[in-house]
């Protein structure tokens, strides 16, 4: 029985190459679609499971309310705390991500990117495997370091690195103490070079781990099996209250992320790397399966119109004994082959672009059919396409009665109602498809163009050394930087735009009593007194800084009360309740010691508007400009003239090496750091623009098919109204006409459903671009929806109606 | 072997409301040749087919060898059928993605022959049709004729009781028309009970009785001479 389903399910293929190529095709599409998407997925809720224990560990993370900061790090002195208090918790580890640091070793010189300072259980926490060395001795003193296998080789080549040593910062000796596997790809930390913790009382001061204004410390518990996490986190008020502020409740929390959760669900500030995103993965999902279902509906559709051919076969079989679940069987089995014979090519498309799509997304993607798990997928994959695909067609065909059929060609072709929805809805996702396309880049364009506030061309961008005198450096740097012509003006800050700031200070105006009702949380950037005039920002009212206003003493027991200077940008000065113009002149205090006793008083000298400093999914925050001062981040940006870039960059990098010869030259475009912040948003559009492709492809493919089938069975009635006067163009319009109101009709049902979605998805955005901007899209893709089917058809059609009148009329 | 009982079938459609069977009584007994005439839309068709289980009647007593069908469900039809009726079409109704050994063989899959058996009988009985030289043919590359014989041996290979052969010959020559009436007898000759629609007196004529169909009715039924019925019984 097998052998003769087999047979004639190869005959049908083969003797019908031109549906057969149209359904494999898009079959193929559909799966490869699919498979490449599950690459994706499987690789995005594959990060931090595979550490021991990755159930019970979560991640500790810092809430402040005032100026509405969500931390992924929190201060140091927390853990051991928490550790105190609970001692239900079975392990915690603190890792201090440390930026940019500058290790050498003779003549190897190297700006590390992924070095971390950690407690010394940080092996044991995570199980990391040692190839050298071992966990007890790996950090046991301040200077000890342990590398990844990646960063020794980078070193030591096929030296032994134990025992060996670094120079950190050309301030001190390091010594390796053990070799560590590398971390693996799938995880939200990122290291390769570890520094014991009992190093950072001598590298920034005694006091520092006891510093809760420092929450650069990413901080890992374990709980014990069956442990509520709710349950330590309902605590964690009181414990606030305990060791931090009794006014703790209203001005932070603390809270517990799962550390599986991490990477799909976390978009904290100061998150260790750029996350993903799980509504990205929905998405992505959804859309493969809309590709896959569009084939599906092409291969029901096209089996569906041409029953009639295998109405006979199945009136046949049915006078011969078969029973209705038989033919079923038969014709779910033909179904299945054939998505078979899809899948093949679906994995020859996949190995063809998966290095493509893997170096587009940046993901380590691997696809092999050695692996157990791929094969078993792809085989039940095969099995529910082709089932799904071929269950309507199976249940129409085997619904034929012999006595219907066996006397002449069988009249029904199927529900053409469902016929039509079917092709509908495929066009109707195709259509929605594209309007989120044309959705997602109207929004990049607009992200690219906005008036930020501020003038971000020819802006070079650079970070100043850690621990050095960053004040008297860059003066230097800034006096030799503007020697050269195409150099226009240098400037000092804290962050430069695009950067997220987390610095954040609270003010009350003068005059005001100090209190939790009356501070004002603000942002702080420190900025030079030319900064603003640098990068084009218009005062509202009042002006920059002075040169005399860019120093500004620390209060002391003696001195309790400084003054200084400060501009405010509009949302500030609101928070005050004044005007831009009234704003000026006034002065806003802020508290230096936890008894109140000690001030800045600062005089705002100027009011700017609001400035986009960020991305636009953020909202503009109230901000202070304030001096320099020394310590802190020091970032300079270089405005360069327009035209050749270059002469003034290798300036840059001969003056910085004349100067600071210890740390590598390192800068950046501030336009490819904007760029960089919609980096995942402008992958997302390219990928829905191939996906779109895809859906309008195998959507077209489908149609082609119908079109061809329904032209080949009105040959005759085409030969009739040619012999009665019917022009080429008539019968194209004969044609085309149901197909092209079931395209038009399509959008009715995309239009609204591409809106919700896509408004949903701005709202991401706290700036969006406006309706009117992408309100255009749904007509565009309208038409170029319609574009494609009419063509597609009218092919069909004027070939069929040029052909001879006297060849129709014999074609029965 | 067959009895029907004021058997009726109605066609409606949204307009019109046409009877195909009226009302008919007819008693078949185990071994007769019947012919079936009539002209065209006359309900012999119609007849063949429920006679043949492919249809139900709206009304009326079918029973096939004492047992009644007329309610009996699809899957219970189609049992029957396979093991006690052959059909005949005049187009054929050969699948022409098969060949002719597999089209012969295919009512022997769904009885679940095993597979030695299958190929011996398929090839037992192509010989006695004298097709078996063009076994691992299509349909599509054989003459009318050719394709009736295997047809004739796709009936036959189940060894039904009752053959049904709607116009057999309708669709062939002289010549062949001929040759495949002589098929029948010998089958009728052998002890199967055919019943076949035509319109051709003289092909009406090898059968043992007659029966006249008009406007969904029996008009008549008439006895062929007996020494014709005697010759294809003793053949």
């Amino acid at each position: 029985m097998l052998r003769n389903y087999l047979k004639i399910a190869w005959r049908n293929i083969v003797g019908n190459p031109l549906f057969s190529a149209i359904n494999i095709i898009g079959l193929a599409i559909g799966l490869a679609c699919c498979i490449m998407i599950t690459l994706f997925v499987r690789y995005e809720i594959s990060f931090d499971k595979h550490w021991d224990n990755a159930d019970r560990t979560y991640r500790v993370t810092r809430d402040f309310f005032g100026n509405n900061l969500q931390l992924a790090a929190v201060a140091p002195p927390i853990a051991p705390l928490l550790k105190q208090d609970f001692p239900e918790i079975e392990d915690i580890v603190r890792i201090l991500a440390t930026g940019s640091i500058t290790l050498s070793r003779g003549d190897i010189r190297v700006n590390e990117e992924h070095m971390v300072i950690a407690d010394p259980n940080i092996f044991e926490f995570y199980n990391l495997t040692f190839v050298r060395g071992d966990a007890v001795t790996a950090l046991a003193r301040p200077t000890d370091i342990v590398m990844t296998q990646r960063a020794a080789d980078r070193y030591f080549g096929n030296e032994d690195p134990i025992g060996q040593t670094l120079n950190l910062m050309d301030q001190a000796d390091v010594t390796v103490t053990a070799i560590i596997e590398d971390l693996p790809d799938n995880t939200h930390m990122s290291f390769e070079i570890a520094g014991s913790m009992a190093a950072i009382p001598l590298m920034m001061g005694p006091d520092q781990l006891e510093n809760w204004g420092s929450n650069n410390y990413y901080t890992y518990l374990r709980l014990p099996e069956g442990y509520d996490p709710d349950d330590l986190e309902s605590r964690f008020e009181d414990f606030l209250i305990k060791h931090w502020n009794e006014d703790a409740p209203s001005m932070s929390a603390l809270g517990l992320q799962l550390l599986p959760d991490i990477h799909l669900t976390s978009n904290r500030s100061g998150e260790w790397q750029a996350n993903g995103s799980i509504a990205v993965v929905y998405t992505f999902s959804a859309v493969a399966l809309v590709v896959l279902l569009i084939a599906c509906i092409n291969f029901m559709n096209l089996t569906t119109a041409r029953s009639t051919q295998r109405a006979k076969e199945v009136g046949v079989r049915k006078v011969v004994g078969a029973k209705r679940s038989q033919l079923i069987a038969q014709f779910m089995g033909e179904s299945i082959l054939l998505t078979a014979f899809a899948m093949l090519l679906a994995v020859a498309l996949v190995e063809l672009i998966l290095p493509v799509f893997a170096a587009f997304l940046e993901k380590p993607l691997s696809f092999s059919l050695a692996d157990p798990t791929s094969l078993v997928i792809l085989l039940l994959g095969t099995a529910l396409v082709g089932l799904f695909a071929g269950s309507y067609p199976a249940l129409y065909l085997s619904k034929f009665r012999p006595v219907e059929v066996l006397k002449g060609p069988a009249s029904g072709t199927g529900s053409a109602l469902l016929r039509k929805s079917l092709v509908v809805f495929q066009f109707a996702t195709s259509i929605a498809l594209l309007i989120a396309t044309g959705v997602v880049m109207t929004q990049m364009e607009y992200a690219r163009n906005i008036d930020l506030g501020y003038d971000k061309s020819r802006n070079l961008v650079t970070s100043l050394p850690f621990f050095s005198d960053p004040w008297e450096t860059f003066e230097t740097l800034k006096a030799e930087l503007e020697t050269h012509p195409d150099i226009l003006s240098v400037v000092y800050s804290s962050r430069v735009p695009s950067m997220q700031n987390n610095d954040g200070s609270g003010y009350v105006a003068e005059g005001v009593q100090v209190s939790m009702d009356t501070v004002q949380a603000l942002a702080v950037i420190r900025v030079d007194d030319q900064w603003f005039d640098h990068y084009d920002v218009e005062f509202l009212a009042g002006r920059p800084f002075r040169k005399n206003e860019l120093r500004m003493d620390e209060p002391t027991e003696e001195n309790p009360v400084v003054k200084g200077a400060a501009i405010l940008n509009l949302s500030a000065a609101r928070r005050f309740g004044w005007t831009p113009e009234e704003a000026v002149g006034k002065i806003i205090r802020q508290p230096q010691s936890r008894e109140l006793i000690m001030f800045s008083d600062r005089e705002i000298v100027g009011v700017i508007p609001d400035i986009h400093f960020s991305s636009l999914h953020n909202e503009m925050k109230a901000t202070v400009y304030t001096d320099p001062n020394s310590g802190g981040q020091s970032r300079v940006s270089i405005k360069l003239a327009a035209g050749d870039h270059r002469e003034a960059i290798e300036h840059f990098e001969a003056v910085w090496n004349r100067l600071i010869p210890n740390e590598p030259a390192s800068w950046e475009f501030l336009d490819d750091r904007f760029d960089a912040l919609y980096r995942g948003e402008a992958r997302q559009a390219q990928m829905f623009g191939v996906f779109s492709a895809f859906a309008i492809f195998v959507a077209t493919l489908g149609l082609f098919g119908l079109a061809s089938f329904t032209t080949e069975r009105r040959t005759k009635e085409i030969g009739i109204r040619k012999v009665m006067g019917a022009s080429v163009k008539d019968i194209v319009l004969l044609l085309t006409s149901d197909f092209t109101k079931l395209v038009l009709f399509a959008n009715i049902i995309a239009w609204p459903v591409a809106y919700y979605f896509m408004a949903q998805w701005l709202n991401r955005f706290v700036y969006k671009a406006p309706l009117v901007d992408w309100a255009w899209l749904f007509v565009a893709s309208a038409v170029a929806a319609l574009a494609v089917a009419w063509l597609t058809i009218a092919l069909q059609a004027s070939r069929a109606a040029a052909a001879r009148p006297v060849l129709a009329l014999r074609y029965e | 072997m067959i009895e029907i009982h004021d058997l009726t079938k109605v066609y409606r459609t949204a307009d019109v409301e046409t009877s195909a069977l009226d009302h008919i009584n007819l008693e078949i007994k185990a071994g007769e040749f019947i012919a079936i005439m009539g002209p065209s839309g006359c309900g012999k068709s119609t007849l063949l087919n429920v006679l043949g289980m492919l249809d139900s009647p709206d009304s009326g007593r079918y029973a096939f060898n004492g047992e009644d069908v007329a309610g009996y469900a699809e899957s219970q039809l189609a049992d029957i059928r396979k093991h006690n009726i052959g059909f005949i079409f005049q187009s054929f109704n050969l699948v022409d993605e098969l060949s002719v050994a597999d089209n012969v063989m295919l009512p022997l899959l769904y009885q679940k022959v095993p597979v030695k058996e299958r190929e011996d009988r398929v090839q037992a009985v192509l010989e006695r049709v004298g097709i078996a030289h063009r076994a691992d043919h299509r349909p599509q590359q054989l003459s009318g004729g050719q394709q009736q014989r295997v047809a004739v041996a796709r009936a036959v290979i189940t060894k039904p009781k009752l053959i049904l052969a709607d116009e057999p010959t309708g669709n062939l020559d002289t010549v062949n028309g001929e040759e495949v009436l002589e098929l029948l007898n010998q089958l009728n000759g052998d002890g199967t009970t055919i019943i076949m629609v035509t319109h051709d007196q003289s092909h009406a004529e090898h059968a043992s009785r007659i029966v006249q169909v008009l406007d969904g009715r029996v008009l008549s039924e008439n006895i062929v001479g007996m020494q014709h019925a005697s010759e294809a019984r003793h053949a």
